[in-house]
């Protein structure tokens, strides 16, 4: 029943690996949850067949070791629905394992063990029109009040409907809906990977009909556009309920919940991020990094100025951000000066506390672009000692590419949860002969670095490849998906 | 009131000079429409969902009903006027109309119509003759498929569902960086005559296929009269390597389709790059037919452009490529940053008339573009597409015989200018084109093409609009006074004497009260 094989021998720790025939083509919506009530998580895919039909494929877990190659579920969905999650909406009606979550136009509807289609709310949303060809993954679904049971953020055409697993009403925010207006002209280069647009100017959906003879193309018949931020639940103000939050523009916008699990309409605290004209934000996110209970928050900046090889970047972190009275002070600030960078949080030194991880890469053209073109990437960490961080690395580590020699593009994180199975983070590095390499950090007793030998490899011999780490059996050791091209390997630990 | 009366009065004014307009108020559309038996253009401010009468004094204005609601300019009873119609919630289709001083909506013109367009009040260009018919035909949006429905003068009959050919772009947000969002991109219908019978035909390619509607005397099929599957002729996309050494060796996956009349027989003839060869196959009365396929011409290196033009002395299309030199990711982000010198050959092959091409190169010349870094030109080049954008370029009816022939354009800085009788019909895009690559292939040695010229050429229409112009003295030109932008154009019939003139506007932002639309309406 099962393609599975043993795969990548770590010393502490396996990984049996479980090859998933999508029923059609992935439509990268997926997600895992328990599906048959077994208490393992299952897997879900959104997949689209030749009859121009979109499913959703669930494949179960079994014992904690094996995924279904083939799909044990295989669920057509209606037309009408725009975006789906999955969760235990009907646990209070004894139905075993969970229900997926469909959003459509004018309401959000749950899937109940007979197939049907069971109403959870009436909202007018943002997203009202299904696509034919598409089916993601609704996101802002948490269980915000520690029940056991998830609320949705929902994302109406007048801003943002909290309500609970029943559907009833938890908050209700009204925001102005950002509008675009379409642009003079656009492209859509190399299968979508670069698009380019000009945007158009104040007045020029003026005067109905556009008579514009167009750049590219003739103005499209229709344009409409509508968009909100994303709500994004976290704990601010670490009282143990999740709080609402969201990103307009550098303004930071705070929606407290109070004890009876009811959310302010208007905001309870609106932050400004330090924010400069000539910077872009790179990476804003809630993190967990140390002070107390309340979340804290990333805050990663670079230069506007793309006209260099490298270019200053900024990375602080506010610990207990919202309680902060004054965000001028951060608790972390590094400077780097990369091409690119991307900051992670990982206890490397098994302290109890977690450090802050650096993955940069630095584009080196030689002198005015006499050489071969070559990328280095650097990797860092800088330790934590009773909340505060060393502005020294403890470590760097590096290895240079030649661009000219890469021959696979593979999407991953550098620092990951434990592979290898001693409950510590392991390093991935792309190898230079076109896999995966899993190194430990090592005690070097006034510090970590990252250790010599290669403890695994992960064979990823694709032309196109994503790499994810992740908690999918209860073993505490991670594991890990490979996607490449069309098919999906799920690879499960086990210990030995 | 006061801006009322004096838009009534520039409507009514017959001057060739400019009359100025002051709006009074700054509106987020304006539209002309008739809204009685005369012909006369009413002007028609559209704020939200409420339509005013510009030029009304105290006409109540009116809300478009509905939560999914289009609306649109037509000419449904051909009479030359346009008449505002409101599409409402997909299901019907009624028409603005000033009866005893007032404004309302028409009983349905169509009904039971089963659209989904997208939620609010939108403009949309969903009502244009598709067959050739004189009367407008209705693209009816449903999610990201389009629906036709016929005009035939009294109502609407069902016509194809042409499948999914918009883009719809949702994305629910994962991040305190990303947005909820949906964008609806719905693209406007260009029928040609693919069959050589005359009538408008509709080919529409949703990247993996191309699907003829070919008209009869009935219409529009229901059906697609012959499908293109494109993929077939994508080169094998499992032997795709990355090779950032060589990037455009990629072009070869890509699959590009032309069409052209190969064989002079009046049908059109489609040309597909593909895999490193340009395959023809020819047309019959019922549109390409894959199984008329001629002999593919191979072709080396990497090309990535084809054209078919007349290049030799005789009327039979050629066939030009374009290729470019093997650039790795490392001389790109060189070009990028630093200089860059990219390497281009311009092949013609000339044309034998049944469709085949000679399979010796009948013209080759070489085009070395080189510059300072790629991202100071794309600066540079910015400029230069702001001032596309600022520039409105319109075509006009000044002598009232219903085509369209006058150019106008209208600069930033308020210079108009008027060429009357200048361009046949929009076929001048082509000619454009082709009169680039025949003044670019004349001659011997290497081309001597910037990047400036080659950008314009690749993404100008406007600008292969307006180089028809080039060299010609303007029949008009006037500098309008205290001019800036953001600025606006139409050109309408507002006095229905059939003759259109130049209503132009700008933002007006006073030192003190609000913003308004100012401008002048020009008689040509």
């Amino acid at each position: 029943m099962l393609a599975a094989a043993v795969f990548a021998l770590f010393q502490q720790a396996g990984h049996l690996a479980s090859f998933v025939q999508p029923s059609g083509e992935q439509l990268g919506a997926r997600t895992f949850a328990d599906a048959d009530g077994d208490g393992d998580v299952d897997l879900y895919m959104a997949t689209l067949h030749e009859n121009g039909k979109r499913y959703i494929d669930i494949h179960y877990q079994h014992q904690g070791t094996v995924f279904s190659s083939v799909a044990d579920e295989h669920i057509e969905i209606s037309p009408a629905v725009v975006s789906w999650n999955v969760a235990d909406f009907l646990q209070d009606e004894g139905e075993p394992g969970c229900e997926i979550l469909m959003l459509a136009s004018r309401g959000a509807y749950v899937r109940n063990a007979e197939g049907r289609p069971q109403l959870l709310t009436r909202a007018v949303m943002l997203l009202d029109m299904p696509s034919s060809s598409d089916l993601p993954l609704w996101n802002g679904m948490e269980d915000i009040d520690n029940d056991g049971k998830p609320e949705l953020a929902l994302v109406t055409a007048a801003g943002y409907l909290i309500v609970d697993h029943e559907g009833e009403q938890l908050g209700r925010i009204d925001l102005k809906i950002g509008t675009d207006r379409p642009p003079v002209a656009s492209g859509n280069y190399l299968g979508g990977l670069i698009r380019t647009t000009i945007s158009s100017q104040v007045l020029a959906g003026l005067f109905l009909p556009n008579e514009d003879l167009g750049v590219i193309a003739r103005p499209p018949a229709l344009f409409s556009d509508k968009s909100l931020p994303a709500p994004i639940w976290v704990d601010a103000n670490g009282d143990g309920r999740l709080d609402l939050s969201y990103l307009r523009g550098a303004d930071l916008y705070l929606h407290m919940q109070d004890e009876q699990g009811n959310l302010p309409e208007e905001p309870s605290q609106t932050i400004e991020l330090p924010n400069t004209e000539d910077s872009d934000f790179e990476q804003v996110e809630w993190v967990d990094l140390g002070g107390g209970p309340a979340a804290d928050l990333l805050l990663v900046r670079s230069s506007a100025d793309v006209l260099r090889q490298t270019r200053p970047w900024q990375a602080r972190v506010f610990l207990d951000f919202a309680q902060s009275e004054d965000i001028d002070e951060s608790d972390v600030f590094l400077k780097v000066d990369a091409t690119f960078l991307w900051v992670y949080f990982f206890d490397l030194d098994a302290d109890g506390q977690r450090d802050i991880c650096l993955s940069s890469w630095a584009l080196d053209l030689g002198f005015i672009g006499r050489n071969a073109p070559k990328v280095d990437h650097k990797v860092s960490a800088f330790l934590s000692a009773n909340d505060t961080w060393g502005t020294r690395a403890a470590f760097t580590w590096s290895r240079t590419f030649q661009v000219d020699d890469v021959d696979q593009l593979i999407s991953m994180d550098t620092f990951v949860d434990d592979l290898t199975g001693d409950g510590q983070p392991n390093f991935l590095e792309r190898s230079k002969a076109g896999s995966l390499e899993i190194r430990r950090f090592v005690s070097t007793g006034h510090g970590v670095s990252v250790a010599e030998d290669v403890a695994a490899e992960i064979p990823v011999s694709a032309l196109k490849a994503a790499v994810e780490v992740i908690h999918l059996n209860d073993d505490g050791i991670g594991d890990f998906i490979v996607k490449r091209d069309s098919k999906l390997e799920i690879h499960l630990s086990y210990r030995r | 009131m006061i801006a009322s009366l004096m838009v009534a009065a520039c409507l009514q004014a017959s001057s060739s000079d400019p009359v100025p307009m002051d709006l009074g108020v700054q509106v987020q559309h304006l539209a002309v429409a008739g809204l009685d038996d005369s012909r006369i253009g009413h002007l028609l401010s559209i704020e939200q969902r409420t339509i005013k009468l510009l030029e009304g004094g105290d006409v109540p204005g009116i809300k478009m009903e509905g939560s999914a609601t289009l609306w649109t300019l037509a000419d449904l009873n051909g009479d030359g006027t346009d008449e505002f119609v409101v599409l409402v919630d997909g299901q019907s289709l009624h028409k603005l109309q000033m009866t005893d001083g007032s404004l309302s909506f028409s009983e349905p013109i169509a009904s039971g119509l089963s659209g989904l367009p997208p939620r609010g009040c939108n403009p949309g260009d969903f009502l244009y003759d598709l067959n050739g018919d004189g009367h407008p035909d209705l693209s009816l949006p449903v999610g990201d498929s389009i629906h036709l429905w016929m005009g035939n003068g009294e109502g609407f009959v069902e016509g194809p569902n042409l499948g999914a050919l918009s883009t719809l772009d949702l994305k629910t947000g994962d991040g305190l960086m990303s947005s909820v969002s949906r964008r609806l991109v719905v693209p406007r219908l260009n029928p040609e005559d693919v069959s050589g019978d005359g009538r408008p035909d509709l080919v529409v390619n949703d990247g993996s296929s191309v699907r003829q509607y070919v008209s009869t005397a009935g219409g529009f099929p229901a059906e697609p009269t012959r499908t293109l599957d494109l993929t077939r002729f994508r080169a094998d996309i499992s032997n795709l390597k990355v090779d950032l050494g060589n990037l455009t060796h990629s072009v070869k996956y890509l699959v590009q389709d032309k069409w052209a009349d190969l064989d002079g027989d009046g049908d059109l003839d489609v040309m597909i790059l593909a895999d490193g060869m340009v395959r023809v196959f020819l047309g019959d009365a019922d549109g390409v037919d894959l199984s008329k396929g001629k002999p593919p011409l191979k072709v080396r290196g990497n090309v990535f452009y084809i054209y078919a033009a007349r290049i030799d002395k005789d009327d039979i299309p050629d066939l030009v490529l374009v290729r470019v030199e093997d650039l790795g990711v490392g001389t790109l982000l060189k070009a990028a940053l630093f200089s860059w010198e990219i390497n281009f050959d311009f092949l013609v092959f000339r044309g034998r008339g049944d469709g085949r091409f000679e399979t010796r190169v009948f013209r080759e010349r070489k085009a070395t573009l080189q510059g300072d870094s790629l991202l100071s030109v794309y600066k540079d080049e910015k400029d230069q597409f702001s001032e596309l954008r600022r520039k409105i370029v319109r075509m006009a009816d000044s002598d009232g015989d219903g085509e369209r022939t006058d150019l106008v354009t209208l600069d930033s800085d308020g210079t108009l200018q008027v060429w009357l009788d200048l361009v046949s019909d929009e076929s001048v895009l082509h000619g454009a084109i082709e009169k680039f690559l025949q003044q670019t292939l004349s001659g011997d040695g290497n081309l001597d093409v910037d990047i400036s010229t080659l950008t314009q050429w690749t993404l100008g229409r406007t600008s292969a609009m307006t180089s028809v112009a080039e060299g010609i003295k303007p029949d008009i030109k006037m500098k309008l006074a205290d001019w800036s932008e953001p600025h606006a154009m139409t050109v309408r019939d507002f006095d229905g004497d059939s003759r259109e003139e130049i209503l132009a506007l700008r933002l007006f932002a006073p030192e003190e009260g609000a913003k308004r639309l100012v401008g002048f309406k020009i008689r040509l």
